[in-house]
């Protein structure tokens, strides 16, 4: 590629990412040394700014990059699953969970989800195992965003940059974000970057339909090039997986520390409602174009090398290079949002509910913040490292950590809701399902006898869904036989 | 005085019956109706019917009747379409949820929490 138009397309991307720094430092001036402040912004987020952060920290490079890529390969009834995980199941959840732990958070201050399952269900050991599962877990997802932005580095540059170097400076970019920002900074460039996104796509697709010559133009290439495109299912896409992943996923993605957090800082109900009525129609503006995108790209016949990404590949197929680099910056721009907040969460997780329950002394002369961009630090650069191996696509290394994730959905629920609930059952059920898992990620199926163990489905749907079935059973029906439960008053 | 939380403006007290639920006094009348619920079966009827409710706006958001036919209108498969449709009918559906129902279902009662 041409050495000046690389320079363009990489000013422009490092040019978005300084205007974000800006706004980062902007907000770490208003906020204060506490820790409400800094991880939950004062509990005072407004709509506009709770729905775009939570969106935009929703939207990573599993939404940008991996999407696209799999519309492109298999076609578009991933919009349907995206919808009705993200408009309608995870809006669901926003009220049955998130609504729940306002609340809780209004009245009694709590940060993270740990601090308020250990409170009320007195047990600093519960408290420590959610964060640390929840931490384990955040692992591949910040890992599959430094993947996607490598890919999509080498697709903007044609290879002039490698993934390495791309990965390796989004890295480093984003340890200093979150260690200047905090969560004020973070909304605040959520919101930006929310807001360029659905622009930006919604440009990007009337690039695409002009190239093609025309809205109509398109649904013809569609049904000459891509007939299997248009007919619901087939492939990958059976109705098992399509409920199956949209399930996982929205159960999952409560429990990811940056969404679960955001449950807290709702400035008021009527702020939780307004996000909880926008959801259906923020999906569809942003997933309809975004993965359609992919779907079209393929109609229009362009190739994209493995490993690549579909949207800078087939943009740049039909659209000039500073514009390519401008969509790009602002997929970059959604994965640092969500990045950021994985990092920020992550880091209030293990300050708080790991090293500040285990001494009295745990920070030391450093004080919390300073231990906690250290663990920032080397959580992302660990992280990094993974991201070298590279061991799988986006959506795979994405759905591996979210059916992690979605194993604490049920049993934290539960507590949530059920005052019998035992701190003891919940750790159980907690452990035995992530074991569950594990097994089934990294031991492959085995035949014992006329059966499958460690299968990935069975009877055809996803094994993670049979581990929330068993977190959930284990919960309840320890609670109702630990002795233990009837004397707590807490609640 | 009790405030409608979406609407803003005082609920009717006057006569027999309030139109608004009260949420945060323990006994409710339903709107129209003669037969008066504890609160306690009530809540967990109408949460039922929207837990219903939401397993209904799930499933069909995926027009499964399509499965394998290849219908198109314009640039899109008739199935994003009708995926489009239907979250304007699911939002239609949230909205009125959030009016009435939000405080109802799922208030935390302060002193002795949600007891199940």
């Amino acid at each position: 590629m041409p050495h000046g138009a690389m320079l363009t397309e990489l000013a422009i991307v490092t040019g978005y990412l300084l205007i974000t720094l800006v706004i980062g430092v902007a907000a770490f001036r208003v906020t204060d040394r506490g820790a409400v402040s800094y991880y939950l912004a004062d509990r005072s987020l407004g709509t506009l700014v709770l729905v775009f952060t939570t969106f935009a920290t929703l939207l990573s490079a599993f939404t940008f990059f991996g999407g696209p890529n799999l519309t492109f390969a298999a076609g578009p009834e991933w919009i349907l699953v995206m919808g009705v995980m993200d408009g309608v199941l995870f809006a669901i959840l926003w009220y049955i969970m998130g609504y729940r732990q306002w609340q809780f958070g209004q009245q009694e201050g709590y940060v993270t989800i740990g601090e308020l399952l250990g409170d009320q269900l007195g047990s600093v050991g519960l408290r420590r195992l959610i964060a640390g599962v929840s931490i384990v877990w955040l692992f591949p997802y910040v890992m599959l965003q430094q993947m996607g932005a490598g890919e999509a580095i080498v697709g903007l540059t044609g290879g002039g940059v490698p993934y390495w170097m791309g990965a390796f400076g989004i890295t480093i970019f984003m340890i200093g974000y979150v260690a200047v920002a905090g969560m004020r900074g973070v909304a605040w460039t959520d919101t930006l970057q929310g807001i360029v996104m659905l622009g930006v796509v919604w440009i990007a697709v009337g690039v695409v339909v002009q190239a093609a010559g025309g809205i109509g133009a398109l649904g013809t290439a569609m049904a000459v090039e891509t007939p299997r495109f248009l007919a619901l299912g087939g492939g990958v896409y059976t109705p098992q997986w399509m409920i199956g992943t949209a399930v996982t996923i929205a159960f999952g993605v409560t429990m990811f520390p940056q969404i679960n957090q955001r449950f807290f800082v709702a400035r008021n109900v009527r702020t939780l409602k307004r996000s909880f009525v926008i959801w259906p129609v923020m999906v569809v503006l942003l997933f309809v174009p975004a993965f359609m995108f992919g779907a079209w790209g393929a109609a229009l016949g362009v190739t994209v090398p493995p490993g690549e990404n579909v949207i800078a590949v087939v943009l740049s197929a039909v659209a000039p290079g500073w514009f390519v680099a401008v969509v790009i910056a602002g997929a970059l721009a959604a994965m640092m949002s969500s990045s950021d907040s994985m990092l920020l969460s992550g880091a209030s997780y293990f300050t708080r509910d790991l090293m500040a329950t285990s001494r009295a002394d745990a920070f030391g002369r450093l004080g919390e913040a300073w231990v906690g961009r250290i663990g920032v630090m080397i959580f992302a650069l660990a992280a990094f490292g993974g991201s070298l191996l590279r061991p799988g696509t986006l959506i795979t290394v994405g759905d591996t950590a979210f059916g992690g994730f979605a194993q604490l959905t049920l049993p934290v629920l539960i507590a949530l809701y059920w005052r019998r609930t035992s701190a003891r059952a919940v750790i159980v059920a907690v452990v035995l399902t992530q074991l569950w898992y594990l097994g089934h990620v990294f031991i492959g199926p085995i035949s014992v006898g006329p059966m499958s163990v460690f299968a990935a489905t069975y009877l055809g749907w996803d094994f993670a869904l049979y581990g929330m079935l068993i977190g959930a059973m284990i919960t309840v029906i320890g609670s109702v036989i630990d002795p233990v439960v009837g004397h707590l008053d807490r609640r | 005085m009790c405030l409608n939380a979406w609407q803003r403006r005082p609920c009717r007290t006057e006569g027999k019956m309030s139109s608004q639920v009260q949420y945060e006094e323990k006994d409710t009348y339903i709107e129209g109706d003669e037969q008066y619920y504890s609160t306690m079966q009530w809540k967990l009827m109408q949460r039922v019917r929207w837990v219903v409710i939401g397993v209904i706006l799930v499933g069909a958001s995926i027009p499964w009747w399509l499965w394998q036919d290849p219908l198109r209108w314009g640039p899109l498969p008739v199935y994003v379409w009708y995926h489009i449709g239907w979250m304007v009918v699911v939002t239609v559906v949230f909205i009125h949820f959030a009016r009435r129902w939000w405080e109802p279902l799922g208030t935390v009662d302060a002193t002795r929490g949600d007891a199940d």
